[in-house]
């Protein structure tokens, strides 16, 4: 998570005790994007596989990081996440982003629901295919989702190029560039 | 004043620096408060109360913001502090030889008991070398000549630091070369400590040379310090770098953890502190509280009742296996707990941080650490953000109407 950027308001100081406040301090302003979590706490690693890995096949910089880890306070892992198996972080965010109103039941249900359709339809497909094309149906309801994810990233989009000592916005390639965050 | 009876230990004049005023406005000066002193008998004079406070009138403001702790004023100061602590051992009855600085402070936390929230706030009794600010001493003679050599390039004690290492590193390299000459030069690779020490800070490195530094000069000086660091150094030169290093804490022996107790039936269960034997675990306002039992069978009881009725949703359910699950410790535990307050997001977190510090009993110390670094044992410290005036909600401010 990026430093909590300072945006600063004049005036009001109703600031709660035990809140943190992020190094950059500007006299006369208090500021308002602040987090509970001071700037040195790091986000948790929920991943069983990384603490399972026997030390000898760690590489130096895993060593090295391990040892960092071990002087770093850490934040609470969230009510979202688990180490189970089958969670999947691209689902997750996308049930957060249909969650209206806070209704995360309602969302998540929504979601099951649908991954649980798609793959019935596909069994049925499946089922009703002979079987040369049986081997090119799709069941897992996940693959086909992220696959529909990435059909609707854009292909082209607009790039600053420099002509003639102006920037014109131009239709490129969005492959080469850098995912866009 | 009377020549003070020893029994009470009189003559006191004790200074109890605020600290935070200190920090916050050093230049404003502190206040000095003599205590009342002991009056075990009759014959003891009543001490008066000095309270002179440093600002008095606005004209004297502005001067006193010039103002410096010349040396004999932190002399005195000491002086002052090292009488005041013996009297202070005196009235706590120990002995004044062996009172140290632990003493001291249980002693004022004892005789000056303070509400305040702010811990820089509250009544504390240090040595002046820790209050008053470091301050240099007059650069230059009667004459007018600066006694240091570097004087003039504003920044004496860092360009001086920068020459001692530099000289180091050279000399180093010399006792190289001779050996290679000779043939006696054998390749030894350091062997770095990874972490259990880091460079100091660019504050720290100000607060060593009473200078202010700049970015770069600090970098430039990390940077010579690692190079020196790199080569085959002998004692002195590592006693030299080692100055500038610090420590750096494990986090994970900050915890304390309870050693694993036996119930009748000789199941094992965990206990927690004091008398009770729960672990407790909070979420913004929920508050857990759960017994571990080995040799189970992976049931869950809440307040009485099972946990799939209790949490009727999954990613409740998946939170209180999260520790289970992390530990591939599934269907070998069973939990009694009892939860109250918040709600159904936050008793499940309660739950789930009260499991994780009972499970802490059971488990190798490598396997505490990895529970920690996956967020396990982190009390959350996000609660709800309260609404401000003149605007609708924490955040969201009114609609902006243009007119």
């Amino acid at each position: 998570m990026a430093a909590p950027t300072v945006k600063v308001a004049l005036g009001w100081s109703g600031l709660g005790l035990g809140v943190r406040r992020a190094a950059l301090r500007l006299p006369g302003l208090v500021q308002v994007r602040w987090s509970r979590y001071g700037p040195e706490y790091q986000d948790p690693q929920t991943d069983k596989e990384y603490y399972r890995k026997p030390l000898a096949q760690l590489t130096e910089e895993e060593t090295y990081e391990r040892e960092l880890r071990k002087t770093q306070v850490i934040k609470a892992a969230p009510a979202t996440k688990t180490c189970s198996v089958f969670e999947d972080p691209v689902i997750s965010k996308f049930t957060n982003m249909m969650m209206k109103g806070g209704n995360k039941i309602l969302a998540r249900s929504l979601m099951t629901q649908t991954l649980e359709a798609v793959k019935r339809k596909q069994f049925e497909k499946y089922h009703a295919a002979s079987a040369e094309e049986q081997a090119t149906i799709e069941r897992n309801p996940y693959t086909i989702f992220h696959q529909a994810l990435k059909n609707c990233e854009p292909v082209i989009g607009l790039v600053p190029i420099l002509k003639g000592g102006h920037f014109y916005q131009e239709w490129s390639g969005w492959e080469s560039r850098a995912a866009h965050v | 004043m009377a020549a003070p009876c020893v029994s009470c230990g009189a003559a006191a004049s004790y200074r109890l620096f605020l600290a935070g005023r200190v920090s916050f406005a050093r230049e404003q000066g502190l206040w000095k408060a003599a205590a009342a002193g002991l009056q075990t008998g009759t014959r003891c004079q009543i001490l008066r109360l000095k309270h002179s406070p440093a600002v008095t009138t606005k004209k004297n403001v502005a001067a006193l913001r010039r103002e410096s702790y010349t040396v004999d004023f932190i002399k005195k100061q000491i002086e002052e502090f090292n009488i005041g602590k013996r009297h202070l051992a005196n009235m706590m009855g120990e002995d004044p030889e062996t009172f140290t600085q632990e003493d001291i402070d249980r002693a004022i936390t004892y005789l000056f008991p303070s509400g305040l929230f702010e811990k820089r706030a509250r009544p504390i009794m240090k040595h002046p070398e820790e209050i008053f600010p470091k301050q240099r001493a007059i650069q230059w003679g009667e004459d007018g000549r600066p006694f240091h050599f570097l004087f003039y390039t504003g920044k004496q004690s860092y360009y001086s630091l920068m020459h001692e290492a530099y000289g180091k590193v050279l000399h180093v390299e010399e006792r190289q070369d001779q050996l290679r000459a000779k043939g006696l030069f054998s390749e030894k690779p350091k062997t770095k400590d990874p972490i259990g020490s880091r460079w100091l800070i660019k504050e720290e490195l100000e607060e060593m040379l009473v200078e202010k530094l700049s970015d770069q000069d600090y970098a430039q000086f990390i940077r010579l310090l690692e190079r020196l660091s790199a080569l085959p150094c002998d004692a002195a030169e590592e006693e030299f770098v080692g100055r500038f290093r610090r420590t750096v804490t494990v986090q994970s022996k900050k915890h304390l953890i309870e050693p694993l107790q036996y119930d009748e039936q000789g199941m094992a269960f965990s206990t927690g502190r004091g008398n009770a034997p729960w672990r407790r675990g909070k979420r913004k306002t929920a508050n857990a509280e759960a017994v571990v039992h080995g040799h189970g069978s992976g049931k869950i009881e809440i307040n009485g009742v099972d946990y799939l009725l209790y949490f009727p949703v999954t990613q409740d359910r998946e939170q209180l296996m999260f520790p289970f699950h992390f530990l591939d410790r599934l269907g070998k535990h069973d939990v009694t707990c009892t939860v109250s307050g918040g709600g159904r997001s936050s008793q499940a977190g309660a739950i789930r941080l009260a499991v994780a510090r009972a499970l802490c009993s059971f488990i190798t110390e490598d396997e505490v650490e990895w529970m920690r670094q996956a967020g396990l044992l982190t009390t959350d410290p996000r609660v709800r953000e309260r609404k401000k005036p003149g605007q609708e909600g924490a955040r969201r401010k009114f609609t902006w109407k243009k007119r």
